[in-house]
């Protein structure tokens, strides 16, 4: 085990974590208007009397800062403005299990698929194949995510109606155990398929460094020695590609999260991403913010678990 | 006449061959380029999409803002191509005006994106040391925070409009280039040319402009063109949920319109339909184009004849 590489990693997250936290507290008071007006502006006398008191506003900046990372600290990202009694920590309590279900799932699948994909259209790159993976990779890039999501639910939900057209389970079905299970399941087919044309990035990073790496010596070494085109496409070739592809998986989560915004959107899905829309419209600042640095920790972790998968896979790093 | 052979010694044809030569490395691209059949068709694409987009007073139909109350939600027929809105207005008209705001934005910002990144990727990598450090933490955090709910939380505060999706996508979006310019730097400094520059006493700048640009101006062009799918499809999202700019209407703003307007719950599939297919479909042909300068001229795939 490679212990100060994993506590540099691990540094380089709280830091990731710190940086949020931070753009959270300074934005609002850098922005044009004074933090006062965009937290209290509208509101009642009464009502901006205990928003001031709440975040400090009168007192001097530091002061501010100490009192935010209190209640940060303490698990309270303050009320929302649009939910008025419920307080931002409850309702992204509430929605962060749908969403962490969306998201890890649709990984979980387009990971292997872009995997494969690569390994088949970088091992001979120029071929018929290779040409038929890049534009199909290339066109679910570059093709919104939020339209995508539209033309799905109006074809398959709207038109045929295989799927529900909103939500995350029947309401009030009062559905129990295995039913249960099912009903969430195909209610969250059209989502995932949603997210998974991020695949698309997938099998682009794999396939460019299948490419480079097919042009190392040690593939002309595997080659030469006699090893069957199997051996070399996977145990030489694809296993050192894989790498910058687990790091790219990392980055690319800080990516879908955002999609998960446009995707909950138009399936009415009751996660975080819904709760953004929500917020955007309605300038519900505590609650944006605080979805935001959810956001961050599941991301920061995300990386952080992959960064364990990295250190057993790469051996570079493992000694 | 055939160009090559004993031109010096033809007057007109020297003079020919000069001027060919000094346009030549506009086009030098151009023979390895043309061997993607993708690339070609990608070029095409948005030649059609800029050819339509320049010539929208002519060709739209309709007035773009006229709201016809005979027509309202009406599905596409000759009179109006694509339908009309919910408020009567044409939609395929709509489509071509609203094509210079997302193609202009989409170039303009992605422009920013690719300069700061080449800017910030050649000083990280040609000076190293405590500035690459830095520079290239910063990145790496970028890279991990969450980046459209960080956008969402910059554009809430500056509030909607088109300047605040340029800050927003440009002040977050250059870390990839960044990355990719300044790890071509770190290998292209290495090399012996770059030494004897020193050494006969060049200037950083002078080096910088003369022998390492050049040898990164394939990734930042591909990149800008790869960058301009991201920005369009980021401008087309940030105005849909609400942060366009209503004055300059955006294929995105279209689709927020549509969304607000009901559209798609009354099934008039002809107003949220097509501002979605432009964007796919122009993102599409600049991935094509992008693609095939990464592959031709980045990763340089020589022998590959189709290819994507």
């Amino acid at each position: 085990m490679n212990w100060k590489w994993l506590i540099r990693r691990l540094g380089f997250m709280l830091m990731v974590l710190a940086v949020a936290v931070i753009l959270n507290f300074l934005i609002p008071r850098l922005m044009p208007g004074s933090a006062k007006q965009a937290y209290a502006g509208k509101l009642p006398e009464a009502v901006q009397v205990k928003i001031i008191a709440r975040f400090g506003l009168d007192k001097s900046i530091w002061e501010q800062f100490v009192l935010y990372i209190q209640n940060t600290l303490k698990g309270d990202l303050g009320m929302s403005f649009s939910n008025h009694p419920n307080s931002v920590t409850y309702m992204i309590g509430n929605a962060l299990p749908w969403t962490l279900f969306l998201l890890l799932t649709a990984t979980i699948i387009t990971v292997p698929l872009g995997y494969v994909f690569g390994v088949i259209a970088g091992w001979r790159a120029g071929s018929k194949t290779d040409t038929g993976i890049q534009i199909g990779s290339l066109s679910l890039l570059a093709t919104p995510l939020f339209w995508i999501a539209m033309v799905l639910l109006y074809v398959f939900s709207a038109q045929l109606g295989w799927f529900p057209l909103r939500g995350a389970e029947t309401a009030y079905s009062g559905y129990t155990g295995l039913k249960w299970v099912g009903d969430v399941l195909w209610h969250a087919v059209l989502p995932v398929l949603a997210l998974m044309t991020l695949f698309g990035a997938y099998e682009m990073i794999m396939r460019n460094t299948m490419v480079t790496t097919l042009r190392e010596n040690y593939i002309i070494t595997a080659e030469a020695k006699g090893a069957s085109e199997n051996r070399v496409k996977y145990k030489h070739a694809a296993r050192n590609a894989l790498l910058p592809l687990i790091t790219s998986v990392g980055i690319r989560f800080a990516t879908i999260v955002g999609g998960s915004v446009f995707v909950e959107n138009i399936f009415s899905y009751p996660g975080i991403g819904s709760l953004i829309f929500d917020a955007v419209i309605s300038y519900d600042f505590p609650l944006l913010q605080g979805a935001f640095l959810i956001f961050s920790i599941v991301t920061v972790v995300v990386v952080f678990l992959l960064d364990l998968v990295y250190l057993r896979l790469d051996p570079r790093i493992r000694y | 006449m055939p160009l090559s052979g004993n031109r010096q010694f033809n007057d007109t044809d020297s003079r020919l061959s000069k001027s060919i030569r000094a346009i030549g490395p506009l086009f030098a691209w151009w023979p390895e380029y043309r061997k993607s059949k993708v690339g070609v068709i990608g070029l095409i694409m948005v030649g059609i999409f800029i050819f339509a987009i320049i010539l929208a007073p002519y060709i739209a139909t309709h007035d773009p803002t006229f709201k016809d109350r005979d027509f309202m939600w009406k599905a596409p027929s000759f009179s109006h191509f694509f339908g009309t809105t919910a408020q009567g207005k044409d939609v395929f008209s709509q489509l071509l005006h609203s094509g210079q705001i997302s193609l202009m934005i989409g170039v303009a910002a992605a422009g920013a994106v690719t300069a700061m990144g080449t800017i910030i990727g050649l000083i990280a990598g040609y000076f190293g040391g405590i500035v690459d450090e830095i520079l290239t933490r910063i990145a790496d955090i970028l890279l991990v925070l969450p980046r459209l709910p960080l956008m969402l939380v910059l554009a809430a505060y500056l509030g909607p409009g088109m300047s605040t999706i340029v800050f927003v996508v440009v002040i977050l979006g250059w870390t990839r280039i960044a990355r990719q310019v300044r790890a071509q730097v770190m290998s292209c400094k290495q090399h012996t040319y770059v030494e004897r520059a020193k050494s006969i006493g060049a200037g950083n700048f002078h080096i910088i402009w003369n022998h390492i640009l050049p040898n990164v101006a394939g990734v930042v062009i591909a990149n800008f063109v790869l960058e301009c799918v991201t920005v369009i499809m980021l401008e087309a999202g940030l105005s849909f949920l609400g942060f366009g700019d209503p004055l300059h209407q955006s294929w995105g703003m279209m689709l927020f319109n549509a969304q607000n307007e009901g559209a798609f719950l009354f099934g008039a599939w002809w107003q949220w339909l097509p501002p979605g297919a432009c964007i796919a479909v122009l993102g599409i042909a600049f991935s094509f184009i992008g693609n095939t300068l990464n592959d031709r001229f980045v990763l340089r795939l020589k022998n590959i004849k189709g290819g994507a």
